[in-house]
C-alpha cells in the first residue's frame, strides 16, 4: 500500500457530508468568553496570595513557538547535568504501563489476537473502574497464577479478570474483589445455566432480567457468601454485598462481578454502572493492535497534566530525558530526589512569566511495605535533610510535600501508595534561580493526580 | 479580545471547522467524539487567539485537537463510542455507502496514536518533525508509528482488495 493509496483510503473514510453546524462559532465564543472570565477571576483571587502561589494569567497561555523558526531543541537535555544517572530501563516502563499497576507475571502462550483482545478489554475495564473511583491494588495472587488485568485462560477457554480495586481517595479501606470474564457461547444456553448457578443457591441475592440492545442481561444484587481472602482462602468465608451482571450477546457471554468490602458508607458501584461496563467491552469484535507504550508517552502525560493545571506553561517534550538515579546520588552533593531504584523523567518548560523551569516525574516501586506509611513515605522521599510535610491519606497511603532550598530549589508532591505498590511524585525546580518556581503544592498534587 | 479579533476568530472557525471535523473523525472514528474534541479545541483556541501567530495557528489547532482526543479517549467509555469505533455509528450508515464504511473500518484497526500519526502525515500532510511536535513525541516514534500503521493498513486493505483491485 503506497502513500497515494493511504491518501485515497483516508479520503474515502472521510467522505460524505460533514455536519459543520454542530461546531457553532457563537457557542464557541460564548464558552471561550466564560472560560477566560473564569480564569481571570482565579487570577485575581490568587494575586494577593503568598509568593509560593502561582500567579495565573488572565488568559489561557499557549505555545507561541510551535513550528518556531524551524529550530527544534535537541532531544533530551532536561536532566541536571551534575545529577548521577544511568539510562532508564524498559523493564520499568513495562511495569509502569501495566493496567493493574502491578508486577504480576505476564501470561505466556497468548496468541497475538488474544493479547490484543485482552488489552482492549483492559483499556475499557480499568478506565471505567477509574471513572467510578476505583484504583487497582496491584496485588499478585500467591496461591494461583495471576496476571496483569484481563488475560486468556486456555484452561477455562475464556478471558478472565481477577483483580482487587480500592475505591475512594484512599482515606478508608473500601475495596472490591472484581472478577469478570468473557467466553464464546458456542450454541450453549448459558442464560439458564448462569441463572441456576448464581440465583437459587444464594438466598440473599435478587436476580432479574433486562433487555439491552446488545442482548439480555442477568442482574444480580444482594449479598453472598464469599471468601474473606479469595487468594489464600485461609480466613474462611463471610457474607459480602455483591453487584454483578451477565450479558448474553449473540454468541458471547460477558460478566463482571464485584464482591464489595466497603467499610465506609461510600456509594459503591451500582448495578447500572456494572451493566454499562460490560456493555462497553468489545466482546466478539476484532481488537486493534496493542499500542506499545514508549517513554515519549510518559513525557507526554507529564506535559499534558502540567498544561491542564498551569495555564500559560509551555512544555518542551523534545527536551525530555528518562533516567534512573545512580547509586552515587546519595553523596554527589546536590538535591537527592530518591534512591538508585528511582526512575525520573525530566522535561523543560517555560512559565507564562518567561521563567524556564524543570518539571520532573519520579517513580519507584514500593517493596516490603509495612508500618506507618508516613514514615515509609518520608524515607522514600529522602526527607532526612530537607523540609517535608507528610500526611497519612489512608490505611496504607501517605503524601509528602517536599521543599528543597539548597542547590536547585524545588517543590515536589509525592504519594506513597502501598496498595498500588508505587511511590510517585511530580516536582518543579528552578533552572537558573535561587528560589523554587511559583507553583504551589495543590497544583503539583493536581498534576500528579492527572497522571496516575 | 477586540471585536475585530473576535470576527477574525469566527471567520477562522467557519473556514476550518469542516477540515478539523474530518481530521478528528479520521483520528477517533466517531462523529460525536470528533465534534466534542473540535469544539473543546476551538474554545481553548479562543482563549489564546490574540497570542497565536497566524502562520502557526493551523498546526497549533491540530495539536490541541489531537491531544484532546487522546485525553478524551481515556474518559469516554460510558458512551460506548470507543475511539476505535467499529462499526461506525449510525450517522455514517446514511452517508455514501459501503466504500466509506469499509474505509473507516480499516482505519479503526489502528490504535489511536498510530491513527493520529497516519492522519497527520497523509491527510494533513504534516512532516515527521511537525507531527512529532503536534503529538508531543519524538521523530523516531512518529516514524515507527507510521511504519506500523502502514503495515496494518496494508494487511487489512489487501485482505479486502485482493490482487490490487480497488
Amino acid at each position: 500500500m503506497n502513500e497515494d493509496e493511504v491518501r485515497r483510503l483516508l479520503d474515502k473514510a472521510a467522505s460524505g457530508p460533514v455536519d459543520v453546524d454542530r461546531v457553532d462559532p457563537d457557542a464557541i465564543v460564548r464558552l471561550g468568553r466564560r472560560d477566560v472570565a473564569r480564569r481571570r477571576q482565579i487570577g485575581i483571587a490568587a494575586a494577593g496570595a503568598a509568593a509560593a502561589v502561582l500567579a495565573l494569567g488572565a488568559a489561557v497561555g499557549i505555545p507561541l513557538t510551535i513550528g518556531g523558526n524551524g529550530e527544534t531543541a535537541e532531544r533530551g537535555g532536561a536532566a541536571p547535568q551534575d545529577l548521577p544517572t544511568v539510562p532508564a530501563d524498559d523493564d520499568f516502563l513495562n511495569e509502569w504501563s501495566r493496567a493493574d499497576h502491578g508486577n504480576c507475571p505476564e501470561p505466556g502462550g497468548q496468541t497475538d489476537e488474544q493479547e490484543r483482545t485482552a488489552d482492549a478489554y483492559n483499556q475499557v475495564l480499568f478506565e471505567a473502574l477509574k471513572e467510578l473511583g476505583g484504583e487497582p491494588l496491584g496485588r499478585c495472587l500467591e496461591t494461583r497464577p495471576d496476571y496483569d488485568g484481563v488475560y486468556y485462560s486456555e484452561e477455562q477457554g475464556a478471558y478472565i479478570l481477577d483483580e482487587s480495586f480500592a475505591f475512594g481517595d484512599g482515606s478508608t479501606s473500601d475495596w472490591a474483589w472484581v472478577r469478570g470474564g468473557s467466553w464464546e457461547a458456542g450454541g450453549v444456553n448459558y442464560e439458564s445455566q448462569m441463572e441456576e448457578k448464581e440465583c437459587p443457591p444464594n438466598p440473599n441475592v435478587e436476580c432479574s432480567w433486562e433487555d439491552v440492545p446488545e442482548g439480555r442481561v442477568l442482574l444480580i444484587e444482594g449479598s453472598r457468601t464469599d471468601f474473606v481472602d479469595a487468594d489464600t482462602e485461609a480466613e474462611g468465608a463471610a457474607e459480602f454485598p455483591v453487584v454483578a451482571a451477565f450479558l448474553f450477546r449473540e454468541d458471547v457471554v460477558v460478566t463482571l462481578d464485584l464482591s464489595l468490602r466497603f467499610e465506609s458508607d461510600r456509594q459503591a458501584p451500582s448495578i447500572d454502572q456494572v451493566v454499562d461496563i460490560i456493555r462497553a467491552l468489545p466482546a466478539g469484535e476484532e481488537a486493534p493492535e496493542v499500542e506499545v507504550r514508549a517513554w515519549d508517552d510518559v513525557a507526554a502525560d507529564l506535559a499534558a497534566a502540567a498544561e491542564r493545571e498551569i495555564p500559560g506553561i509551555e512544555v518542551d517534550t523534545d527536551t525530555a530525558e528518562f533516567v534512573r538515579l545512580a547509586p552515587e546520588v546519595a553523596t554527589y552533593g546536590g538535591p537527592v530526589y530518591g534512591t538508585d531504584a528511582t526512575r525520573m523523567v525530566f522535561v523543560l518548560a517555560e512559565l507564562e512569566s518567561g521563567e524556564t523551569v524543570r518539571l520532573f516525574l519520579q517513580a519507584e516501586p514500593v517493596e516490603d511495605a509495612g508500618g506507618d506509611p508516613t514514615v515509609g513515605a518520608a524515607s522514600f522521599a529522602q526527607c532526612s535533610d530537607v523540609d517535608c510535610e507528610t500526611a497519612a491519606d489512608g490505611p496504607g497511603d501517605a503524601s509528602v510535600h517536599r521543599t528543597i532550598t539548597e542547590g536547585r530549589p524545588s517543590s515536589t508532591s509525592l504519594e506513597y501508595r502501598v496498595g498500588d505498590g508505587w511511590v510517585i511524585g511530580v516536582g518543579v525546580e528552578a533552572v537558573d534561580g535561587s528560589e523554587a518556581p511559583p507553583v504551589d503544592f495543590a497544583t503539583l498534587d493536581a498534576i500528579l493526580g492527572g497522571i496516575r | 479580545m477586540t471585536p475585530e479579533s473576535e470576527r477574525e476568530f469566527r471567520v477562522y472557525v467557519e473556514a476550518n471547522r469542516a477540515a478539523l471535523l474530518r481530521m478528528a473523525f479520521l483520528t477517533c472514528g466517531d462523529w460525536h467524539h470528533a465534534e466534542d474534541a473540535v469544539q473543546t479545541a476551538l474554545v481553548k483556541l479562543f482563549g489564546a487567539w490574540d497570542r497565536t501567530r497566524r502562520e502557526t495557528v493551523d498546526a497549533y489547532t491540530r495539536r490541541i485537537v489531537a491531544n484532546v482526543l487522546v485525553d478524551q479517549t481515556r474518559r469516554t467509555w460510558f458512551r460506548r463510542e470507543r475511539s476505535y469505533a467499529f462499526p461506525p455509528d449510525q450517522r455514517e450508515a446514511a452517508s455514501p455507502g459501503d466504500d466509506q464504511a469499509e474505509a473507516a473500518a480499516i482505519l479503526a484497526r489502528l490504535p489511536l496514536k498510530q491513527r493520529a500519526t497516519i492522519v497527520l502525515r497523509f491527510w494533513e500532510d504534516q512532516s515527521v518533525e511537525q507531527t512529532a511536535r503536534i503529538l508531543r513525541c519524538s521523530t523516531g516514534t512518529v516514524k515507527s508509528n507510521t511504519a506500523r500503521g502502514l503495515k496494518t493498513l496494508r494487511e487489512h486493505y489487501e485482505t479486502l482488495n485482493p490482487a490490487g483491485s480497488k
